[in-house]
């Protein structure tokens, strides 16, 4: 759905699935970091199992708009946003969202790559840890080599996964981010 | 040079001549390095000063007292008397220890005059049985009692025992008396030390390792060589589990709260101030709080180490609390995006990944606070923790309200004594108290490795 994430495009699944049901539905956004407008009324409807991208200059706001899907705008002060943004037409800004919750549904890879400070198995298996998907070890290896397969990192990092996820190359850090927001509840990202 | 920057001839071949060559250097490289050498050459010095003075100061501190550890013992034989220290017969260290020091005098008597005697009858021409006596510390009943209640099966039996000597000798032995100071000195003459000399030749005087000095529990103005440092290392190390226990937890709740948590405003602006004004605060007026508010309101007993505990705690806090955030501050905050990105909490992003990341750091304030807390004597003088304190208090949790001292108030102590004997002793005690610190930054280091990870 994201310029960002692009890699994770599932080929499978979009092959099967010809007509798509609309995931988000944005309209009339506005997001002001402040005084200053960032984002001008923007609408748009995503697709769900299809891959979005945004493409526009330096600095016109497609982060921003990416932030405002899981609500990680909230955790900056001066961020106001805006309009409505629906997932599977339920208004994510509702007061009665928790944002914790939707950001186990909808995941973010960010910009800069920034793994946790452990190791590669740790990074990828934080997610189905914390939300209590399985608790068996075995599961839990299946769970992050299937994340790192779809992210096409798994022959690179098979033999290392105790390694520090830090100790990879930006681009292997990236993709590494990337399996970490795959891995399940499933999600969009 | 980039690219860019380069003129198109110069292009042209390997032929072309550098107009200005890299294997001479231009001036603002030159000036540059030169300003750099002259910072190395300051920085040098100022480690250097520091390390001079940190090596000055050990010297000192070393040299000064390092003897307190060795104390001077006279070895004799003593029979000890079941008839007067066991009468019943039956060992029971309750009756035992009802017998007071003094019944232990005659015996004492009797075995420094054999020793006397024998040395003699190997041509010794200075002894007498009461030049001995008198130069057996006056703690040595006590001494010999603390030995019998802890060997009953001893009774009946002729022991070896070490008298501890009185402090004139062990202080001649190291040096600190001479014969010209003695003969100014009423509590010594020249004949003891002459005697000195010959029990020493004999072997029956020596000076030894002294574990009493570490542990045992502080002594009267005038019997220097039988005061130790225990209940002052009991009463500072129950201050310290204290002030780990409350100011650690409390320090790190409250920096966590204010850094992560709480919203930025005018209230949290004051707290902050607040805060760094506390920590500037003279200990003395968190001993004046601590009177106040635990002893006086609070009615806890006095010299108490709860009472210094709390009020170390109070004044560590502010340290805590300021090492903490800026260790949290310096928690880059993609760290907590990317948690907050898979769907953690706020509690989870801070619990998994900002407080380990940022534990080094608390860690070092911690001990910094701690190191504070524990050299720290002005406020502890005035919850009374500075009293005369002979008996151990109890472990902890009922031992944190008996009288106990602490260490640098123990150094403090022994400094205000006349005896020159005790300026040996406090500087024994700030040795302790320096391997008492060594110790505590040991743990925190060996803790660092373990929280230290690559970014
Ligand atoms: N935290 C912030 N505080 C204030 N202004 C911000 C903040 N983040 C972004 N902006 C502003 O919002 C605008 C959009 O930024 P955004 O990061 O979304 O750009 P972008 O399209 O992702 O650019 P790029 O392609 O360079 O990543 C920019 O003008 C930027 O200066
Ligand atoms: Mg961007």
């Amino acid at each position: 759905m994201n310029l960002e994430t692009s890699e994770m495009y599932d080929h499978n699944q979009a092959k099967a699935v010809v007509e798509h049901d609309v995931k988000f539905q944005c309209e009339g956004v506005d997001v002001y970091y402040g005084e200053s407008h960032a984002i001008k009324d923007v609408s748009v409807d995503l697709l769900d199992k299809t891959v979005t991208a945004f493409i526009g200059p330096s600095g016109c706001g497609k982060s921003t708009f990416l932030r405002c899907l899981n609500r990680m705008n909230d955790t900056i002060d001066i961020c106001r946003v805006t309009g409505s943004l629906k997932l599977d037409s339920e208004d994510i800004y509702d007061r009665k969202v928790d944002p914790v919750q939707l950001r186990a549904r909808v995941g973010m890879v960010f910009q800069k790559p920034n793994p946790f400070p452990k190791s590669i198995f740790d990074n990828v298996a934080y997610g189905p840890r914390i939300h209590g998907l399985t608790s068996k070890k075995s599961e839990l290896e299946e769970i992050v080599e299937k994340s790192l397969r779809k992210a096409a990192i798994w022959n690179e990092v098979k033999d290392r996964l105790h390694a520090p996820g830090t100790g990879l190359s930006g681009g292997q850090q990236q993709r590494l981010c990337i399996a970490r927001a795959i891995g399940p509840p499933p999600r969009c990202c | 040079m980039t690219d860019a920057a380069m003129p198109p001839a110069a292009a042209a071949g390997p032929s072309r001549k550098p107009k200005k060559s890299l294997h001479v250097l231009d001036d603002n490289t030159r000036r540059r390095n030169g300003a750099e050498r002259r910072f190395r050459i300051l920085g040098g010095c100022a480690v250097g000063t520091g390390v001079l003075a940190l090596v000055v100061l050990l010297i000192s501190i070393l040299s000064a007292g390092l003897p307190s550890f060795q104390q001077t013992f006279l070895k004799a034989e003593i029979y000890l008397d079941p008839a007067v220290l066991d009468p019943s017969g039956e060992r029971d260290p309750e009756a035992i220890s009802k017998i007071l020091t003094f019944s232990y005098s005659p015996m004492i008597k009797g075995s420094l005059t054999a020793l006397a005697e024998e040395l003699e009858a190997q041509g010794a021409e200075n002894l007498t049985p009461k030049m001995l006596a008198d130069m057996v510390s006056g703690a040595a009943n006590a001494k010999l009692r603390d030995y019998v209640i802890a060997n009953p099966d001893e009774i009946g039996k002729t022991v070896e025992f070490e008298f501890l000597t009185n402090a004139r000798i062990d202080q001649y032995l190291k040096g600190k008396v001479t014969r010209e100071s003695a003969a100014l000195d009423s509590r010594v003459d020249v004949a003891q030390l002459n005697a000195a000399d010959e029990l020493v030749a004999s072997g029956a005087m020596e000076k030894r390792f002294n574990w009493d000095f570490i542990t045992a529990p502080d002594a009267s103005e005038n019997r220097p060589e039988a005061a130790g440092l225990g209940v002052a290392l009991l009463g500072s190390l129950y201050m310290m589990l204290i002030v780990l226990c409350l100011a650690l937890p409390i320090g790190v709740a409250a920096s966590i709260y204010l850094e992560e948590f709480a919203r930025k405003n005018f209230l949290t602006d004051v707290i902050e101030v607040n805060i760094s004004n506390l920590a500037a605060v003279p200990s003395i007026v968190f001993g004046i709080l601590g009177l106040a508010i635990f002893i006086n309101m609070m009615h806890l007993p006095n010299s108490a180490p709860i009472v210094g505990g709390l009020v170390l705690t109070l004044m560590t806090l502010p340290t805590i609390i300021i090492a903490t955030r800026a260790s949290l501050k310096a928690v880059p905050p993609s760290i907590r995006d990317a948690a907050l990105g898979v769907g953690a909490s706020k509690m989870q992003a801070v619990f998994h990944h900002v407080l380990p990341l940022a534990a080094p750091g608390i860690l070092t304030g911690t001990i910094l606070g701690l190191a504070q807390a524990l050299g720290e004597t002005a406020p502890l003088l005035l919850i009374g923790m500075v009293a005369f304190v002979r008996d151990y208090p109890d472990a902890p949790p009922g031992g944190l309200f008996e009288p106990a001292t602490g260490l640098p108030v123990q150094v403090y102590n022994f400094t205000q004594r006349a005896d020159p004997a005790f300026v040996e002793r406090a500087s024994g005690a700030i040795i302790v108290l320096l391997v008492f610190l060594v110790i505590m930054n040991l743990v925190a280091i060996i803790l660092r490795r373990r929280f230290e990870r690559r970014w």
